[in-house]
């Protein structure tokens, strides 16, 4: 079943794009090369942004215990599961012309400012969909270690900063480069955001898209969409290669 | 510096839950432009239904489909995975990521040229069906294995088997209970994703099998925003429920252990 | 260095409600070393961590060290070394930067920092796993690490939780000796918490005995065994005897003697390391112990045994 639905497409893709010709163009025409550079800067961004953030909420809740925790958790890991589009309609909600931002920019200084379509807002979008499993995985981590290594640095004297350093980022080390990685893969691959807010923004899977109804052009889909696999593959592997089992990510 | 931490989580919840209010708002607003002065209305989630009944049938049934497919296919494969000690089973568990790895839209473009041209297959609404197992299939294994692995399912099979409890028997009395909140764990993971998947349906979806998600899209372009803010709150209000069952049972296996 | 620490009226109350302690005062001599006792969840960890700076008193009560308020004081400014029940090494970190991180978190720059390392590696004679990391130890080697970690930056106050715990009995025995004897050396006041009443007899030169979120007596380790305030201090510090009427005794008051006035029957007997350890079933139902002295016929088991019983040691409940 796997062999005839996943491994089966996946070898007509890369057979689809095999013509040299294709790689060759996808990877020096501007406009495919200037799409690829910006996706992976934006997932980059965003992992990096995403896994940071996340940490902070992460090793913040992490052993500590008020009413409304549990609450609290749930809510910042649930929206894990809501699709890209209904991100893209929220930002639009938040930074569109009829906006949460624009009302407030507009009682503040008279301009109305819309960043939903702009990359400000995309890169909003694809924090939002990053963060509730970022958040997740990196406390699971957090709650995982043991409190009494921070009490120990505490002890002898550690300023906080230096805790974080010391303690905080070689014990989270695998989970942050994994969720990191599974961020980065997900952002790559992500469509549902930039379909509905990437107007002018080309990123790689609309421009796959675009390629695909639009061109019809099954060829070069076929091709960028095995560049766009090969660079998530990457980045996956390089987390693998830093001791971080992937297993513990997603 | 103390205040930092507490300062960015409150910021990221609101960041989080802010715009979900925001939209189940909108829903039911008259007129987003007056804000909430305008008074509220279900006006808009009535359009809604007329435009998308179809739509939302389509998804929640192959919701349900995808669910199946999934227990069938899973939980077996789960079982022989869990139990194996051999190097082949231990990679293979390693590539339950692949799916998430490999972009659902290469996926689906890979399928769209082998499967596509077969007979009606593309129109019909179980060519969606494949995409979405094959998307959520290793969440279902990945959560029935853990729960397997921690219930130290051999040694409990074996006691079973020790008992002169027979290979069917065993599986029922034994395995399925030991593995339970694992696969109900996984069941709503299933439901929840496939609900919610966009990324392969966009291309596998054809205008007679428009899902939730590529509907939403649809809405959000050609429509005015109310009826795509009602359209959410419709969604929203099919897919909390099992999210919240999700993080219930979580908790619950998370207390066990 | 050594410091005179005090509690006055602390206690705590966890966010659930429950009395992990209750209004407790307590005196550490500068240079003494006291153990706390109790079965688990009697406050003793409650009671260290207070004294360490990381739990806070419920309001009210007050820390004291030298006479000075340090309630609101964080623990890394207290100046304190504690050993963590699971020692709590760095994973990362080699011993011997484990052992310096208490001198780099104050500043201390490298060059005066090597040989405060190296003479606490002599001094828990680790100094050839200088390089290891705690992965590469055995039980007993981490916790002479955790021990020559907190000890470094020549705290005011050593705090040891259940610095045995996590080790097998033939090594507790031998790290016990290791430790009675690099606190004499150090003269640092000290606080060990264990629920091995041995360990704390050996080790402490005060002992306190916690018992449901309070200290139930503190004297010498010899007070506190001949003297017990109640009976659950007399039975958790050694076996007791019940001999009827509020009447109790330990093992070393009964002996065999035929023309004695009480009578037992044996019941079984355990030879342990040139002992005899002999129980009897006493008249009354309860169960009575003592020691043989080595060369000393073991009865039959199931015959009666007269015992005599030395009056004076009589513990009265």
């Amino acid at each position: 079943m796997l062999l005839a639905f996943f491994l089966l497409p996946l070898a007509r893709l890369v057979g689809q794009g095999a013509d040299p010709a294709l790689y060759w163009r996808a990877l020096t025409e501007w406009q495919y090369v200037s799409a690829l550079l910006v996706t992976v800067a934006l997932s980059l961004v965003t992992a990096v942004c995403a896994v940071g953030l996340a940490a902070v909420v992460a090793g913040w809740l992490a052993h500590r215990h008020f009413p409304g925790r549990r609450l609290l958790v749930a809510m910042l890991t649930m929206p894990v599961a809501l699709p890209g589009v209904v991100i893209a309609f929220m930002m639009i909600l938040l930074m569109g012309r009829q906006g949460l931002l624009a009302d407030i920019t507009d009682w503040l200084t008279g301009e109305r400012v819309v960043l939903a379509y702009t990359i400000v807002g995309l890169f909003a979008g694809y924090l939002y969909f990053s963060l509730p499993r970022c958040i997740a995985t990196l406390l699971a981590a957090a709650e995982a270690m043991d409190p009494a290594l921070d009490e120990a640095a505490r002890m002898l004297g550690a300023s906080p900063w230096k805790r974080v350093r010391d303690v905080w980022l070689p014990g989270l080390a695998p989970a942050l480069v994994a969720s990191g990685a599974i961020c980065f893969a997900t952002a790559m691959g992500a469509l549902g955001t930039a379909f509905t807010l990437a107007a002018d923004i080309r990123v790689l899977p609309m421009v796959i898209y675009t390629e695909f109804t639009l061109a019809t052009n099954l060829g070069m889909a076929a091709a960028l969409s095995v560049i766009l696999g090969v660079a998530t593959w990457i980045a996956l592997a390089v987390a693998r290669s830093f001791g971080g089992g992937m297993s513990a990510a997603a | 510096m103390r205040f930092i931490p507490p300062l960015v989580t409150a910021l990221v919840t609101a960041f989080l839950i802010g715009p979900i209010l925001l939209s189940a708002l909108a829903g039911v607003t008259a007129n987003w432009f007056l804000g909430l002065s305008g008074g509220f209305t279900l006006q808009w989630i009535g359009r809604v239904w007329e435009h998308y009944a179809h739509t939302i049938g389509l998804s929640v049934w192959l919701a349900f489909a995808t669910l199946i497919c999934t227990l069938v296919l899973g939980v077996p494969a789960a079982w022989s995975l869990a139990r194996s000690e051999s190097r082949a089973a231990r990679l293979l568990e390693e590539a339950l990521v692949l799916p998430v790895a490999v972009p659902g839209i290469a996926t689906a473009l890979g399928l769209i040229m082998l499967w596509g041209a077969v007979g009606d297959f593309r129109t019909h609404w179980s060519f969606v069906l494949v995409g979405h197992v094959l998307f959520t299939l290793p969440f279902m294994l990945r959560s029935t294995i853990a729960a397997m692995k921690q219930a130290d399912l051999p040694v409990l099979e074996e006691a079973a088997a020790a008992c002169g409890a027979r290979f069917w028997r065993r599986f029922r009395t034994v395995v399925l209970p030991a593995a339970r909140g694992g696969i109900l764990a996984g069941s709503l993971m299933v439901v929840a994703l496939s609900l919610g998947e966009f990324n392969m349906s966009l291309l596998l979806t054809s205008p007679f099998t428009m899902t939730l998600p590529v509907g939403l899209a649809d809405s959000y372009a050609s429509l005015r925003l109310e009826i795509g803010s009602a359209f959410t709150l419709v969604f929203l209000v099919l897919l909390v429920p099992p999210l919240i069952a999700l993080q219930m049972v979580a908790d619950r296996l998370g207390g066990v252990r | 260095m050594s410091v005179r620490a005090e509690l006055r009226g602390v206690a705590r109350t966890f966010a659930d409600g429950t009395r992990g302690l209750l209004p407790t005062d307590l005196v550490l001599e500068p240079g003494s070393v006291t153990a706390l006792l109790g079965p688990s969840g009697c406050g003793k960890t409650t009671l260290l961590r207070l004294l360490a700076g990381l739990a806070r008193p419920d309001p009210g009560g007050a820390v004291l060290f030298d006479g000075r308020d340090v309630t609101d004081l964080p623990v890394e400014r207290r100046n304190i070394g504690m050993v963590f029940q699971g020692y709590a090494l760095f994973p990362h970190m080699t011993v011997a930067r484990n052992i310096g991180y208490g001198l780099e978190a104050r500043g201390v720059p490298r060059a005066q920092r090597e040989p405060r390392v190296a003479e606490m590696l002599r001094l828990v004679r680790l100094e050839a796993l200088a390089g290891r990391r705690p992965d590469q130890l055995s039980g007993g080697q981490r916790q002479r690490v955790a021990l020559a970690r907190a000890l470094a930056p020549q705290p005011a106050l050593l705090l040891l939780d259940e610095p045995f715990g996590a080790l097998d009995a033939a090594l507790r025995l031998a790290l016990r000796v290791e430790l009675a004897a690099l606190l004499t050396a150090l003269r640092v006041t000290a606080v060990i918490v264990t629920h091995d009443q041995a360990e704390a007899m050996a080790l402490g030169d005060g002992v306190a005995v916690m018992e449901g979120g309070r200290i139930g007596q503190r004297g010498t380790p010899r007070d506190i065994y001949e003297r017990p305030a109640n009976r659950f201090v007399a039975g958790f510090v050694g076996t007791l005897n019940d001999l009827g009427e509020g009447r109790f005794c330990r093992p070393e008051a009964l002996r065999p003697d035929p023309a004695g006035p009480l009578e037992g029957r044996v019941s079984a007997a355990f030879f342990d390391a040139g002992r005899t350890r002999l129980h009897l079933a006493a008249p009354g139902g309860g169960e009575w112990v003592l020691e043989l002295e080595p060369g000393q016929a073991v009865p039959e088991r199931g015959s009666a045994l007269r015992l005599a019983l030395d009056e004076k040691a009589v513990l009265r409940f």
